[in-house]
Parts: C-alpha cells; sequence; structure tokens
C-alpha cells in the first residue's frame, strides 16, 4: 500500500493529497518498482566525486533534479570547469524552436480548468503520464467547457473522442487549418475534423493539450508547427492558446534552474570563469557526449520510474528506490533520499506555472542527499584551488 | 569590523555634510556616528581609506527591475543565441555583479505572481550582494474581480490584499493593467478606464480606486504600484490622467510613465504627452512616478500584460516572442524590441522621457529607471544619468533623432540639468522614501553601511559606470572597480501585513478553487524564505502608519 502522504510529486501535476491520490497509477507504478537492498553510506563517495572533478572534461548529466540540489550542481560545475547537461525532452526543445522562429500563445492548467471554454487534448500518453490530469481539467466550478480528445484510440477520460491514426494527426491538423482560414475553397474535411473545427470556431478561449512526450520526431515537430499556426490564427479573433505539459517535475526545475543561474540550458560548460552554451552539443547523441567528456557524474533527485539514458557515467547519484534502473554502464551507483520521500525540496509544475515545496513524507535519512554531496566537493574543490593558488604565491 | 573613510565628498541632500568632504565612519553594517576625538591616530580604528575627495554616495536602489521570476527566465531562454553585446537579460550572478559595479546595493522585481512567488524569491536569493523584494501583482484575478463586482466590504478586501502580500513575502501590491489581461481572457481586445470588464462588470478605475484604498489603509509601505491600462497606445495620456485621479487623492504610483504617455496629435498620430501628465504631476502631490526611459539598441519586452504584448509581437526584434496567460490572474510576454533613433516612435519614446524627467519639479517623486529590459537593460543609467546633468550632451544626442520626432517635443528647449544632489535623491534617497526603507539612501549614522564611491571622470556617465568601491553592509564588494569575491548575506525585504483570518477562510474555497491548490501550499512562510530561498534575514517594513485611512505624503 502506499505510504499516507500529504503530497505527491511522481508525476509534474504535484497534486496535494486526496485519498483519490492513493489510487493514481502512476504513483502505484513508481511506489510500486522493486527496490534495491538499501545502501550503507559509501565512504568512496565523496573520493569519487572528486575524482570525477578533477579529470580534464567531466559532464553532470541530470536527468531530474529539485531547485536545491541544482543549484548545488551548478556550483559545483564552477568549481571544476564541468559541463551540465540536462536530459531534456525533444518536445520541449521542439517548442523552444517554434517560439523562436514563429511565435508561441501559450496557457497554464489553471487556465485551461478554469477560463477554457473548449480543451482539446491530444496524444495517446496523457492519461498514463498525467493520470489525475483528466480530473483538473474537468474542474466543474469553471466555466462550462466542452472537451475532445484527439488519438489513435478511443478514450473517454478527456471527454469526447475524436479517433485518428497517429500518422494523420499532422494532416488532419493542416485540413483543419485549412478549413478554418477559408472555409468556402478548402476541401472538405471529414465529419470528426467538422466537429472539431466547430467547436473551435464556437469557443471564446481554446486551449489546446499535450504532453511534451508525445512529439518527439521531424513530422511531430511540424504537427507543433502547425497548432502554433493554428494559434495564432484563432487568435486573432478569438483566443486559442498552447498547454504543454512536462510530465516530469525534475526535468522542469532542472531547466528553470540551469537558466537563471547560468543564462543557458541545457546544455552549458563552465570555462574561464563564465558560462558559455555548448550548440555543438545540442542535437549530439548518447555516445557524442560520451566521447566529448573524460568523466560523468549522473543525477536523478525525483522519482519518474522512466528509464535512464545508456551513458557510461562512472558515477549515479539516484533514488534510493530506483537504483535498480540504473544502466549497467554505470560504474557506481549510490541511492540517495528522493525529493517528497525522504527529503523536502522545490519543484516547479510541469505547465511551469507553480513552484511548490514538496515536503517529505517520512523521515529524514541519514544518508547524505544529493544537494549535501555537492557542496561537499564544491568546497573541497574550492578549497583545493585555494591552497594551490597560495602554494604559488609562496 | 572599523573603517574610517577619508576625505569623501558627501552627495547625500539628507546628510549634514552634504557637499562637503569629510570622514565617514563604518562599524560593522552600520554608517557609525563620527567619534568624539576623531581618528587622527587610528585610535578608533586603524582602517583608514584615503578617498582623495571621490564622491560619496548611498548605495543605489532601483525600485522597478524585472531581474527575477518566470518571465526573466523565459527571455533567457528565448535570446540566448543573442551575441554578448546585445544581451539584456543575465544570469542572476551576472545581474548582481553589474549592479554592484554601478554602486547598486538594493533592488526590487515589480511583477511577481502569486503562485510563482517562489520561483521570483529564489532568482532573487541568488542575484548577490543585493538586497531585494518584489511587487505581487494584482487586479487580475477573477476572485478579486467578482468580489469588487460584487461591492466586496472594505475590510474583507483589505484581508485579502494583506494576505496576497503576506503568502508571496511582497513588499507591494503591483497592479497590471487594471482588469485588462482578465478581459482579454474573455476575449474582450480593449479596457478602458470607465470601460467595465465584459465579465465581472467592473471598470479600471473601480480595480485602482478600491486597491489604492486597501493598499493605504492596510499600511502598505508602498503606494499602489501602477502599470496604467492602454500601455503604448496612442493617446493613451488621457486614459493615464483618468487612472492616476482613481485614487481620489491617496498615494497612487505610475510606472514607467514613458509608455503611458502619447497623445495623439500630429503627422504620426502619436506625440507627447509629457507637458500633460508633468503638469498634473506638479500640480498633485499624491503622484509619484518612474519614468520607463527607452535606450536605443536592443533588449526584450517582457510584461505581465498580455494584452499589450499581443499586440506587441508584430514589432518583434529579432522576429520571436512568447506570449503565455498564467494562473488565472496575469500573463507573461516576452518580445525582443530593437529601439532605433532613425524610427519615429522609437525617437519620441526617448524624447519623453527625459521630457519627463526634466518637467516634473519634484526629484522626490520621480524616479530613474529604464523598467528594465523594456526601455532597455539598467546598465544603461550612467548614460541617462549624463542626458539629465549635461544638456549640451543631450542636445547633440537630440541631432541625431528622427528630426520630426525631435520636433513633437519640447525636450530641446529644456535647459534644465540635473544637479548631483537630484540624481542622488532620484537613484537613493527618494526610492528609501518611497518604500519607507528608513535604513538606506541616505550616509547618515544609523544607516545601514550600503555606499558607492565614484572617482569623477571627464563626464558623469563614464563617473557613475564604474564605482571606485561598493560596500553592502559594511563588506567592500567592489574595490578598485573590481568584484572583490566577497558574499554578502543579503535580505528579503517584505511588508508586514495584518489581517482577519476569518476574511481568508470565509474567501477560501474561491482562492483555491482560483489558485487549483490549498492556499497553505501557496503561502511562503518565514522559515520557507530564510531556511531554503535565502540564507538571509527577512527584513518586514511596516508603515508607520498605523491608522485607517490615513494619507502618507511625502
Amino acid at each position: 500500500m502506499p505510504p499516507n502522504v500529504s503530497e505527491c510529486c511522481y508525476c509534474s501535476l504535484l497534486c496535494s493529497t486526496t485519498s483519490d491520490m492513493e489510487d493514481c497509477p502512476r504513483r502505484m507504478r513508481v511506489l510500486g518498482q522493486p527496490q534495491a537492498p538499501l545502501q550503507s553510506f559509501d565512504a568512496e563517495l565523496l573520493p569519487r566525486l572528486l575524482s570525477i572533478a578533477k579529470d580534464e572534461r567531466p559532464l553532470i548529466w541530470v536527468d531530474s533534479a529539485d531547485v536545491g540540489t541544482m543549484r548545488q550542481v551548478v556550483r559545483f560545475a564552477e568549481s571544476c570547469d564541468a559541463t551540465v547537461h540536462i536530459g531534456q525532452s525533444t518536445g520541449t526543445k521542439i517548442q523552444k524552436r517554434i517560439a523562436a522562429s514563429e511565435g508561441w500563445l501559450g496557457a497554464s492548467l489553471n487556465e485551461a480548468a478554469l477560463h477554457a471554454d473548449l480543451v482539446i487534448s491530444l496524444g495517446d500518453s496523457l492519461a498514463a503520464e498525467l493520470p489525475q490530469l483528466a480530473k483538473m481539467l474537468a474542474t466543474p466550478a469553471g466555466a462550462a467547457k466542452t472537451q475532445l480528445h484527439i488519438g489513435s484510440t478511443d478514450s473517454t477520460e478527456f471527454g469526447k473522442s475524436i479517433v485518428l491514426p497517429r500518422e494523420q494527426w499532422y494532416a488532419g491538423i493542416s485540413q483543419l487549418l485549412h478549413h478554418l482560414r477559408d472555409k468556402h475553397n478548402a476541401p472538405a474535411v471529414s465529419p470528426q475534423l467538422a466537429q472539431l473545427g466547430n467547436a473551435i470556431k464556437a469557443s471564446r478561449y481554446a486551449v489546446v493539450a499535450w504532453q511534451v512526450d508525445e512529439f518527439l520526431d521531424e513530422i511531430d515537430e511540424l504537427l507543433l508547427r502547425r497548432l502554433s499556426e493554428l494559434a495564432r490564427f484563432r487568435s486573432q479573433s478569438a483566443r486559442l492558446a498552447l498547454l504543454s505539459i512536462d510530465p516530469n517535475p525534475g526535468r522542469v526545475t532542472a531547466h528553470e534552474t540551469m537558466l537563471w543561474a547560468t543564462g543557458f540550458a541545457p546544455t552549458a560548460t563552465f570555462s574561464n570563469g563564465s558560462w558559455h552554451p555548448r550548440k555543438d552539443l545540442l542535437t549530439a547523441k548518447l555516445d557524442e557526449f560520451q566521447k566529448a567528456h573524460s568523466s560523468i557524474l549522473m543525477l536523478r533527485t525525483t522519482c519518474s520510474g522512466a528509464p535512464l539514458p545508456a551513458i557510461a557515467a562512472d558515477l549515479a547519484l539516484l533514488p534510493q528506490r530506483e537504483r535498480k534502473l540504473a544502466p549497467e554502464s554505470v560504474k557506481h551507483t549510490f541511492g540517495v533520499p528522493s525529493i517528497g520521500d525522504k527529503r523536502s525540496g522545490l519543484l516547479f509544475r510541469g505547465d511551469n506555472s507553480l513552484v511548490l515545496h514538496c515536503q517529505r513524507t517520512a523521515p529524514e535519512e541519514a544518508s547524505p542527499a544529493a544537494a549535501d554531496l555537492l557542496a561537499e566537493a564544491s568546497q573541497a574543490m574550492t578549497a583545493a584551488q585555494r591552497d594551490q593558488v597560495q602554494g604559488h604565491a609562496e | 569590523m572599523r573603517t574610517e573613510y577619508r576625505q569623501a565628498r558627501i552627495v547625500d541632500p539628507l546628510h549634514p555634510d552634504n557637499g562637503r568632504t569629510t570622514s565617514v565612519f563604518i562599524d560593522g553594517q552600520h554608517i557609525a556616528v563620527p567619534p568624539p576625538g576623531g581618528n587622527s591616530t587610528g585610535q578608533w580604528s586603524e582602517n583608514i581609506i584615503d578617498l582623495g575627495g571621490a564622491l560619496f554616495l548611498a548605495g543605489g536602489i532601483d525600485i522597478h527591475t524585472h531581474i527575477g521570476g518566470g518571465k526573466v527566465n523565459l527571455a533567457r531562454m528565448l535570446l540566448s543565441d543573442l551575441p554578448e553585446a546585445d544581451r539584456s537579460v543575465w544570469p542572476t550572478r551576472r545581474t548582481g555583479e553589474l549592479y554592484n559595479r554601478m554602486g547598486y546595493t538594493t533592488c526590487f522585481e515589480p511583477a511577481m505572481l502569486l503562485p510563482t512567488a517562489r520561483h521570483t524569491h529564489l532568482e532573487l536569493a541568488d542575484t548577490p550582494n543585493i538586497d531585494s523584494g518584489a511587487y505581487v501583482v494584482l487586479g487580475n484575478e477573477d476572485w478579486l474581480l467578482k468580489a469588487l463586482g460584487e461591492n466586496i466590504e472594505d475590510a474583507a478586501l483589505d484581508s485579502l490584499v494583506a494576505w496576497a502580500v503576506q503568502s508571496s513575502g511582497a513588499m507591494a501590491v503591483k497592479v497590471v493593467n487594471p482588469g485588462g489581461i482578465s478581459a482579454f481572457r474573455f476575449n474582450q481586445r480593449r479596457l478602458d478606464v470607465d470601460q467595465n470588464h465584459c465579465a465581472f462588470g467592473v471598470s479600471p478605475r473601480e480595480v485602482v480606486r478600491r486597491l489604492s484604498a486597501s493598499a493605504d489603509r492596510i499600511g502598505l509601505p508602498h503606494p499602489l504600484h501602477v502599470h496604467a491600462s492602454n500601455l503604448g497606445v496612442p493617446g493613451n495620456v488621457r486614459s493615464t490622467i483618468s487612472t492616476l485621479q482613481a485614487s481620489e487623492g491617496r498615494p497612487i504610483h505610475l510606472t514607467h510613465a514613458q509608455f503611458n504617455c502619447y497623445g495623439d496629435a500630429g503627422k504620426y498620430s502619436m506625440s507627447s504627452g509629457a507637458e500633460v501628465l508633468a503638469k498634473y504631476v506638479n500640480e498633485h502631490k499624491n503622484v509619484s512616478l518612474d519614468i520607463g526611459q527607452v535606450v536605443f539598441g536592443q533588449t526584450v519586452t517582457i510584461s505581465a500584460d498580455t494584452q499589450a504584448q499581443f499586440n506587441n509581437r508584430t514589432h518583434a526584434s529579432p522576429k520571436k516572442w512568447t506570449v503565455n496567460d498564467i494562473g488565472c490572474s496575469a500573463g507573461c510576454g516576452v518580445v525582443p524590441m530593437r529601439y532605433q533613433d532613425k524610427k519615429y516612435v522609437h525617437s519620441l519614446q526617448w524624447c519623453i522621457g527625459l521630457e519627463l524627467m526634466l518637467l516634473i519639479e519634484d526629484p522626490w517623486r520621480v524616479f530613474l529607471t529604464t523598467d528594465h529590459p523594456n526601455g532597455g537593460p539598467f546598465t544603461c543609467y550612467p548614460h541617462l544619468i549624463r542626458l539629465l546633468m549635461d544638456k549640451s550632451f543631450r542636445r547633440d544626442h537630440i541631432a541625431k533623432l528622427h528630426a520630426d520626432a525631435a520636433a513633437e517635443t519640447l525636450l530641446r528647449e529644456v535647459d534644465r540639468e540635473y544637479t548631483l544632489d537630484e540624481i542622488a535623491i532620484a537613484t537613493r534617497a527618494a526610492p528609501a522614501q518611497i518604500l519607507q526603507m528608513h535604513d538606506r539612501g541616505r550616509v547618515t549614522p544609523g544607516a545601514l553601511a550600503d555606499f558607492a564611491v565614484y572617482r569623477q571622470n571627464s563626464d558623469w556617465e563614464s563617473t557613475f559606470t564604474s564605482a571606485e568601491y561598493v560596500v553592502k553592509s559594511g563588506q567592500t564588494v567592489i574595490a578598485g572597480g573590481q568584484p572583490t569575491g566577497t558574499h554578502v548575506p543579503c535580505q528579503t525585504l517584505s511588508a508586514a501585513t495584518q489581517l482577519d483570518a476569518t476574511v481568508i477562510h470565509k474567501h477560501r474555497a474561491k482562492l483555491e478553487q482560483a489558485l487549483q491548490q490549498p492556499i497553505g501550499r501557496i503561502a511562503i512562510t518565514a522559515t520557507e524564505m530564510d531556511d531554503i530561498l535565502r540564507d538571509g534575514t527577512l527584513a518586514s517594513y511596516r508603515s508607520p502608519s498605523e491608522t485607517a485611512g490615513a494619507h502618507r505624503g511625502n
């Protein structure tokens, strides 16, 4: 049985407790993972961290982190001229590219729940990744709203279902856009798309929502660009906004923290006293990351149940309950208290419109948190450098 | 630790030795009373720094600068590929360093949203060596507009406003396009001052009237901070005056006034409203304003006013932007902008900001800002100071502008040059006063040891670009013009408020429905602020006015 908890951060909705939470399939999935035996403190941990720090081209691969841990990641990187990379969703990268080339009209979960009179959800993975989302969007006290869902299978969780094979989503949205723009000359659309079009035309404030990991390839990017175009077109006469939700709160949090602390994300290197973006690594594959760096620290402090990238890290700091997820290529794994479990921490919600302090729900463990370890390593590195400078001066 | 700064030329209108060269004594974190016997033999302190007549001012205070929070981070993301020279939004550490270099030690983020207040405070906490605070944005929330539309009682409104300030750890309340951001959500594309919101039936005038009264009654240290309706719209000076009138004589602060100071006359149907607005401000002592001066070059506009930013997107340069509705309370629009002196509108905007600074007579009520980064980066303040102090320099620049713009304003004819004292007032003493921070903005004994020393150069811009020394809370952060690497524990400044808990309890369901969170999760406690967000102390300011309805004046 899941422990009695006051908050949940196993998906990015950061739900506060209700009795329903304990039936949340995502939460059950994360908590139900087979766990490795509890790890006792490893005296070699700090030396391993320092070994990474002293190497020529260290990389800190952040899978997820709370604010406190990410602040320490940045300080640690600055103490040893490291590169920091946040394992980012391709869907997020696509969104950034669209904003940077065409503009972006966005909304938040609260807007969708309370103001939108039409919510169009999109994708096949929404319910699995964000199980409580349907309930949030269907807030009864909000504006009377129509909910439609586009997916490749029939689903009633998010309202009336429009079933379209995935490979037809792009074409369907394109046809819809042409139809809305020029209903006289555009080719006729299917009854399902006509229904969607009518709903959009009748709406005052429509939101199109999806979870970011749904869309990953070039065709997906075209689809999202079409949605962006739809938002810009519709917003000339009414309101239509886009809501992409990252289901991983630790990933959103790591990204935001890195951005304000370094000025760049998801990949940057500290050298010569300042941070530099790594555009050369923007489209790099895992093995290219591997080749570019002489030592790698992998880090995750929020539980997600998601697999970790198969990168040959020298050390992986993972939530205690997810140590078994470490790829075989990782040389050493150490379990740290995860946020919302045995450590408290600040996390961003997946729509970036809320920051909450997720409190621990179990007694604090004696074993150090990732943030503590990184802080200790940073201090050791800084002290060593100071000694070196003083030694030279003498 | 004690230090004597000798041969300091005091620039502080509140100091009895203003204009004279004398010694300043620092003891720990404060400026000390001069020891009775002096310190000629080092008996009080052996730590003596001879400044050789350099200018000695209090640390600068920026009352309106967008340096922390979600929209600032969006700007970082959107513009991270710009060359360094074109960047006007930096990582937090660099922001603190740049402010310190100019001699600034206190800054306020003016647009903090209730749901993302933690994000704002995190970024401010990570901006080193400056005390900071933020203003919570109110005036577009469903729960608030509905309550105003239903004519909520004053006492209940006061508790709700106090709750918002307390929960977010804010210093003041800011209203952005009152009711207009919300109206845009309902597809109402325009909301003039006396127009009613299509859903809640309340006008911007009413929002300003009620909120300014509430801010006054609950004793907030700063008046209602107003981003007025119709920002950027030609002819908006009329609605700006109406907005100011809505406060009914109570203190009110108009922010980035330049963007709300346009007439609609002339060949381009856009002209300067500075003379009209300046006259109003001169005649109405309850009004203060900060300028929002435009500076030519690349910058980025970041604003909670989604209605204005949605319209602004067509002017984006480079062509990228993002406009988002956030949390049913406000929004965040990021639109890069390149202000060019050959463009009529930009030249006019440049003129209007300076006109306002020069036509408004009382330096205690007009503050030098660029609404960073909207008008330009704060690093341009020294350039603006020179424009204010040197009319010859100013006229040289006017000659380079779009000719029609220069002809549309009075700027060429204005002879006034700001004095050093007036600069100290506009950038130090007056901001401290308008925020009722009695421990700073001056270098008199008892004040915080926040000060900056400038070596006077051939012109005022180079003088103020780089301070020779900057001391924050008694610790030197800039020496010889370079950062010392000292990290000073700084403060989050916030207002202490009182509220009636029964009112919050009564409105709890509505608040939680609007926020989609239990209100206990939204509220930031003092412990959280200290232990998690920042390593300093939470300093609370309380207005000396304890009487409900008492008016504060200068």
